[in-house]
């Protein structure tokens, strides 16, 4: 057997193993989706309707006609030179998504920061001086978001915390869930008490807070001064996961990271904002990622 | 008839969708799974790509191919979240979900491990051609009108992903036995 088809048989059979069965939630989520989901009109049918030359020249002049009506009417309505100029409303602006790596021109960028659901978007504003775009998430400082000196801004969700964070891969697999993952509630309120009860770290008491409209709760964490001995993915890497399992991975990368959790209540949804330092931060790229999270357009 | 749904569907007949999804849900779930390797995001591009289906359902000008309609916007959908994915920055890292075990039947442990670490190290776009070649059964003329490429682009790609594919299972033979001597 040669290897070209080695391989094709090993593909083959490796594919045909794992899960054949949809989870029973995607018909029902499908089911409500659709609900509230317009169908397209078939353009492509439009497009194709026979036109006889008859009707192209009747469209043609109704389209005339329109124009001229339209344009009479916006014409100055008192005689003489030089009337009021008619305000003329500016197109609405395409906000562009965050790109990857460096933002070379500040201004707004639009992230998409879920997968599920997907239809949140976030705006902020990114100022000059280098900052790092890290689209659908995450918006870091010009030194990166790791110690001892970077910053960022993340936006996740998530619906566990892990006990140990920084001892998070008690399996030794590097995937969720962990032994240690503890499953908190489904309200602001009843993650931001989680964090605030979790020992491994010294957190504040949660207050109220608001962002882009929505409320929700502020603790700041002080996480551990030493990840040396933590889990990593890589030998000599060690990270530390406060959130545990699917979109909430966001983890810290350097001794002594403060994060400013915002945890916010968009319409039932639950939204992590994180600003992330270090001791060794600039105050300026503090207060610039301070300037982003201000920012924020959050949009459900 | 499958056909009556899918132009009930078109018609926006919201039960007959429903319907369809269920006769063929499983099939595209095991497709999203094989590309994004992660029950979680199998389920979210599936669904998104259902919704995806429902709207632009009345472009579907034959329902007899509504099959591979559905393959194509979901394989789009999974490369593009695979994409995301890969863009995220080093400090966010999605851990993978752990998939209930499949029986070892045909193949090793270890062999099944090193498939699926050098599955994983290819594009997105590679993987989700692998699967439609080797799990759906579509030739490479097919994948490429699937995907709006040429026969020639799919054909490369087959090839490198083949190539990368053989590569990572000889790195880890070496490594393997690299370890040993050493150990």
């Amino acid at each position: 057997m040669n290897q070209r088809s080695d391989i094709d048989r090993l593909l083959t059979t490796w594919l045909d193993d794992g899960p054949t069965t949809m989870p029973d939630s995607v018909v029902d989520v499908v089911a409500d989706r659709i609900d509230r989901t317009r169908q397209r009109r078939s353009w492509r049918l439009l497009r194709r309707l026979p036109m006889s030359p008859l009707v192209k020249l009747g469209i043609a002049a109704a389209a005339v006609l329109f124009i001229a009506v339209v344009g009479y009417s916006l014409l100055p309505k008192q005689p003489g030179v030089g009337g009021q100029p008619t305000p003329v409303p500016s197109p609405t602006a395409t906000i562009p998504p965050l790109p990857e790596g460096t933002v070379t021109a500040a201004g707004t960028y639009r992230l998409t920061p879920f997968f599920s659901p997907a239809t949140m978007t976030v705006d902020a504003t990114v100022p000059e001086g280098g900052w790092l775009g890290g689209p659908p998430c995450c918006i870091a400082g010009p030194n990166d978001a790791n110690g001892p000196n970077g910053v960022a801004v993340a936006l996740l969700k998530a619906e566990t915390i892990n006990s140990d964070p920084c001892h998070w891969d008690k399996d030794g697999s590097g995937t969720a869930p962990q032994e240690g993952d503890i499953e908190v509630g489904p309200t602001v309120a009843d993650l931001a008490e989680a964090l605030a009860a979790n020992p491994a770290f010294a957190s504040t008491t949660p207050t109220d807070v608001a962002i882009s409209g929505f409320q929700g709760k502020r603790l700041d964490l002080q996480l551990a001064a030493d990840l040396s001995a933590c889990d990593g993915f890589e030998v000599d890497s060690p990270v530390y996961f406060v959130f545990g399992g699917r979109e909430g991975g966001f983890y810290a990368k350097g001794d002594n990271n403060r994060w400013q959790v915002s945890i916010l209540d968009v319409d039932g949804t639950r939204l992590i904002v994180v600003l992330l330092s270090y001791p060794g931060t600039p105050a300026a790229d503090l207060s610039a990622a301070q300037g982003i999270l201000d920012s924020l357009v959050i949009t459900p | 008839m499958d056909r009556d749904l899918v132009e009930a569907a078109q018609r926006g007949d919201q039960a007959a969708f429903v319907d369809l999804v269920r006769s063929r849900g499983d099939r595209f779930f095991a497709i999203a799974h094989r590309i994004l390797r992660d029950v979680d995001r199998a389920e979210d591009a599936l669904q998104d790509a259902l919704v995806i289906a429902w709207r632009d359902l009345r472009d579907l000008r034959d329902p007899d191919r509504f099959d591979a309609w559905v393959h194509r916007l979901l394989t789009n959908v999974c490369i593009a979240q695979a994409g995301r994915e890969r863009k995220r920055m080093s400090n966010l890292y999605v851990l993978p979900v752990d998939d209930p075990a499949a029986p070892d039947d045909l193949l090793g442990v270890a062999l099944r491990d090193q498939l699926d670490r050098g599955f994983r190290r290819l594009s997105a776009d590679e993987r989700a051609i692998l699967v439609l070649r080797h799990y759906v059964g579509y030739e490479p003329i097919e994948i490429a009108e699937l995907l709006g490429l040429s026969a020639g682009t799919i054909r490369s790609r087959l090839h490198h992903a083949h190539r990368a594919m053989r590569a990572a299972l000889d790195a880890d033979a070496r490594a393997a036995a690299v370890g040993g001597t050493s150990a």
